[in-house]
């Protein structure tokens, strides 16, 4: 019987309520409640917060799962502690309470796994996971790429590289990213590695590196499908097409 | 001789385009003109993951990444003939490729019935994969927990009762007699537990088989996801890698992926899931220009009428005008394979026959296409076919998922919206028996017709319901007395929708390639919109209610001519208790199912069609 839960319940994307799992396992609800406490117990399964009186279970601890949401998407961009609390609310499963979220996050401010940084323009204090200084890069970069939109919407264009020595930090980041450097590195990502660089600049050195030979674009096979945001994230090759990935090239 | 001034006695006319195929269908195809140099990197990352699994003992995984058209199935097709070279000399391996064109429900289904095929495989020698290492393991056979895994591998390894115990081991559903002949439990398993026995049936074997490393090559598996948003495919595409990893110790998993796909992964996967797949990465490259040129040498000599006309001061690559392959190079020097294939395809054709060969429109190429892919599908395979094309389908004609499905979907497997109210289907493939009366029974116990009003049974023209399997008739009358609706799907059907979810499949990985450029899914989708083929077209009919109904004696007229073949009008009559007229309108309406000649006294017998590439 504790076989058949178990296996319900580590099929499921989700934690499952108890009417969730009577319905999967056809075992009668006292029968549960009993089983389901035992797993608890030997720790095999976890009781997740209630959502609208329903007691929920899954395999996962709901403790380490909202850690490790919380510290995903502050790996990827550094942000305002209830911009942060926000995101990973978005990526846990529906109805945690905020009110756990918020505490979680300072829980681990406590714990030394997020890093306060500076906040750029009216705010004043980001949250970033430690150790991974490029969220706060990229956040450096949204805002710079903001200050950057405004000047330009002013015919005002800054470099803020010399191209060369932007080439050059972006094969280390590949390389930092990707250290066989025989796999793809997706263009997002080394954007977020590569803060400093204006979208213009950084996909003008993409192409150059292609034409000097250091990389491989890998095109998208229908960016007319993407919406414009996505698109824009891309590398424009300005003829049409797209490119979603870049390689060293090493030969 | 310039090649783009032909004279009348051209030698090229007469030899075929060696550039014709730019796509390789299957890894069990052998590649054409393969120059080895190309993706060296990729193929050796694939062997050192092999060769780590079988001295290591334990499972590991590998990302390759490539554009479309860069060759990832080419690869594999390398990588098993290198593994094919290895049993040879005794290295044994088992090489399973996996064409991810599944439904995510049934992904272990999947996994078993491409193992089965894979084991059953013959070499040069004309030995088995399974008679190759099991063998040797004869008598661990007994060890094993599943006894009816036992049984059909001692057969199969004995060579008795070995189609029978192949169409078991592959997870189809036999006869009862056949399975009493073989000795095999006759107790159905309820469809829940279904995937729990394929794991354990693919997990048993390769546990048996250890240290021998079992080779899992995982293609084509953005087709797994349906939309932007869907996430089911990717979580079980993850969790099956995590399961084959973590529960073996000699599995070797190499999931091809297109570049394109790599965010979506990271964002879809989690956690210790993420790591099994994206722990260990390598990509297939663009050619160089260096690289171009010698696959197309490699492909020109692989012509060899064409070294009997080569005059005698020509280069290489003749006759490839050599300045007019490099137009397609992108600054820096690089192009998929693809690209330059199909541009050596068209200068090829230009030299042969002065001009290009008329480019197919794009509605004339997936019209061949499709009708390429109609192949027979045994009725065992219904299923498959019904429960990852159907969605699919539905989702092309604009019928949506209905949005209770995930909470109301029940003993159902699929709930769609059709004129603003739920409709539900639900697979009745099984043979008649215990099996069928059961999946009828538990259907009536759930059916709620307050929530899904029309309750659609399909069922695979082929299969039937005879008159003595009285308890599935029953069972199936008071569904129909509650108005549920049989609907029986035609072999014809089913071919069509094997080669829609084919097209499908090939554009989301972009393997659909068209004048060398990859068709992506809505284009597909529009085109088979309006051009669906007319047994399809049929089935939605009947779906939306616009069809004419079948008759109800349709199921026992199906069986009673599966039994006889062929028999008099009068004699189905008499043997299914019903009219003669009943019976002549049921023919009658269902002309791909029964044929009838003669007026007064007519004799009825089951049509026989030939599918295109059958």
């Amino acid at each position: 019987m504790s076989a058949i839960i178990l296996k319900a319940i580590e099929e499921a994307k989700a934690p499952l309520t108890l009417k969730n799992l009577q319905k999967r396992t056809r075992i009668g609800a006292d029968e549960l409640a009993r089983l389901l406490a035992s797993e608890t117990e030997r720790g095999s399964i976890h009781r997740w917060p209630e959502t609208r009186g329903q007691q929920r279970f899954w395999h996962h601890s709901p403790d380490e799962t909202l850690r490790e949401q919380i510290l995903q998407a502050a790996s990827e961009c550094a942000l305002p502690p209830p911009a942060l609390a926000k995101q990973a609310k978005k990526r846990m499963p529906p109805g945690h309470p905020a009110k756990l979220i918020a505490s979680a996050v300072q829980q681990l401010i406590r714990d030394n796994q997020l890093h306060k940084y500076p906040g750029f323009g009216k705010e004043k204090l980001l949250l970033g996971r430690e150790g991974c200084p490029a969220a706060y890069a990229k956040a450096a970069q949204s805002a710079i790429q903001a200050i950057m939109d405004k000047l330009s919407a002013e015919g005002v264009h800054l470099q803020t590289l010399p191209a060369q020595d932007l080439e050059s930090a972006m094969l280390e980041a590949m390389g930092r990213i990707e250290p066989s450097r025989t796999a793809p590195v997706s263009i997002g990502e080394l954007r977020a590695a590569v803060p400093q660089a204006s979208k213009r600049a950084f996909d003008e050195a993409a192409l150059n590196l292609r034409v000097r030979k250091r990389a491989f674009l890998s095109r998208h096979d229908f960016p007319q499908s993407l919406p414009p945001d996505e698109r824009e994230a891309l590398i424009d090759g300005r003829d049409g097409t797209y490119y979603v990935a870049i390689t060293a090239r090493t030969e | 001789m310039s090649p783009s001034q032909p004279e009348p006695s051209n030698p090229l006319a007469s030899i075929p385009n060696p550039f014709a195929r730019d796509v390789v269908g299957s890894p069990l195809d052998d590649a054409r003109g393969d120059v080895p140099r190309i993706n060296v990197h990729a193929k050796k990352e694939c062997v050192g993951l092999i060769d780590r699994v079988r001295l290591g003992g334990e499972s590991g995984s590998l990302l390759l990444f490539g554009e479309p058209g860069s060759g990832k199935t080419h690869l594999l097709s390398r990588l098993r003939q290198h593994l094919d070279r290895e049993n040879a000399a005794a290295r044994h391996n088992v090489f399973i490729p996996l064409r991810m064109q599944t439904s995510p429900s049934m992904i272990w289904r999947f996994v078993r019935g491409n193992l089965a095929d894979a084991l059953m495989r013959r070499d040069g020698a004309g030995l088995s994969t399974l008679e190759r290492i099991l063998t040797a393991r004869r008598a661990q056979l007994e060890k094993l927990y599943h006894r009816d895994l036992a049984i059909a591998l001692e057969n199969l390894i004995s060579g008795t009762h070995v189609r029978d115990s192949a169409a078991w081991l592959r997870g189809y559903e036999l006869p009862e007699a056949a399975l009493v002949g073989l000795g095999l439990s006759t107790q159905p398993i309820d469809e829940e537990f279904q995937e729990e026995r394929a794991y354990q049936v693919v997990r048993e074997i390769a546990q048996l088989a250890e240290p021998v490393p079992f080779v899992f090559c995982l293609d084509q598996v953005e087709s797994l996801q349906r939309h932007a948003e869907d996430k089911e495919g990717i979580f079980a595409l993850g969790k099956l890698i995590a399961t084959l990893h973590d529960t073996l110790h000699n599995a070797a998993i190499i999931c091809c992926v297109q570049t394109s796909f790599i965010d979506q992964i990271k964002n879809a996967i989690r956690g210790s899931e993420q790591d099994r797949m994206l722990g260990n990465r390598a990509g297939l490259q663009p050619l160089t220009w260096e690289q171009g040129l010698d696959l197309v040498a490699a492909r020109l000599e692989s012509q060899p009428e064409l070294a009997e006309v080569r005059p005698h001061d020509s280069h290489r690559l003749w006759p490839i005008n050599v300045e007019r392959l490099k137009a397609i190079f992108e600054p820096g020097g690089s192009c998929v394979a693809r690209r330059v294939l199909h541009r050596a395809k068209e200068i090829y054709d230009e030299a042969a026959h002065g001009a290009l060969s008329p480019t197919e429109p794009l509605d004339a190429f997936l019209s061949r296409i499709s009708e390429e892919r109609r192949r027979p599908r045994p009725a065992e395979e219904s299923d498959f076919i019904l429960r990852d094309a159907l969605p699919q389908l539905f989702q092309m004609l604009g019928m949506q998922p209905s949005g209770k499905a995930g909470a109301r979907l029940g003993s159902f497997d699929l709930v769609v919206e059709h004129a603003g109210r739920p409709v539900a289907f639900a697979l009745c493939n099984q043979r008649p028996g215990i099996g069928l009366v059961n999946r009828f029974r538990k259907l009536g116990e759930k059916w709620d017709s307050s929530y899904a009003p029309r309750l659609i049974l399909l069922r695979d023209a082929r299969l039937g319901i005879g008159s003595t399997a009285k308890a599935s008739q029953q069972r199936l009358d008071e569904l129909t007395t509650r108005r549920a609706e049989l609907v029986t799907v035609s072999p014809e059907a089913l071919s069509a929708l094997e080669s829609i979810r084919g097209l499908l499949a090939d554009a989301d990985s972009g393997d659909l390639s068209h004048n060398g450029e990859a068709v992506d899914r809505k284009t597909v989708e529009k085109w088979l919109s309006s051009h669906l083929p007319a047994p399809l077209a049929d089935l939605v009919d009947q779906f939306k209610g616009q069809g004419s109904r079948r008759s109800e004696i349709f199921p026992a007229l199906t069986a009673f001519l599966n039994d006889r073949k062929i028999a008099s009008m009068e004699e189905a009559a008499r043997e299914l208790k019903v009219g003669l007229e009943e019976v002549a309108d049921c023919a009658n309406q269902n002309p791909q199912q029964f044929a009838v000649i003669g007026g007064n006294s007519a004799v009825l017998f089951q049509p026989v069609r030939t599918l295109v590439g059958s």
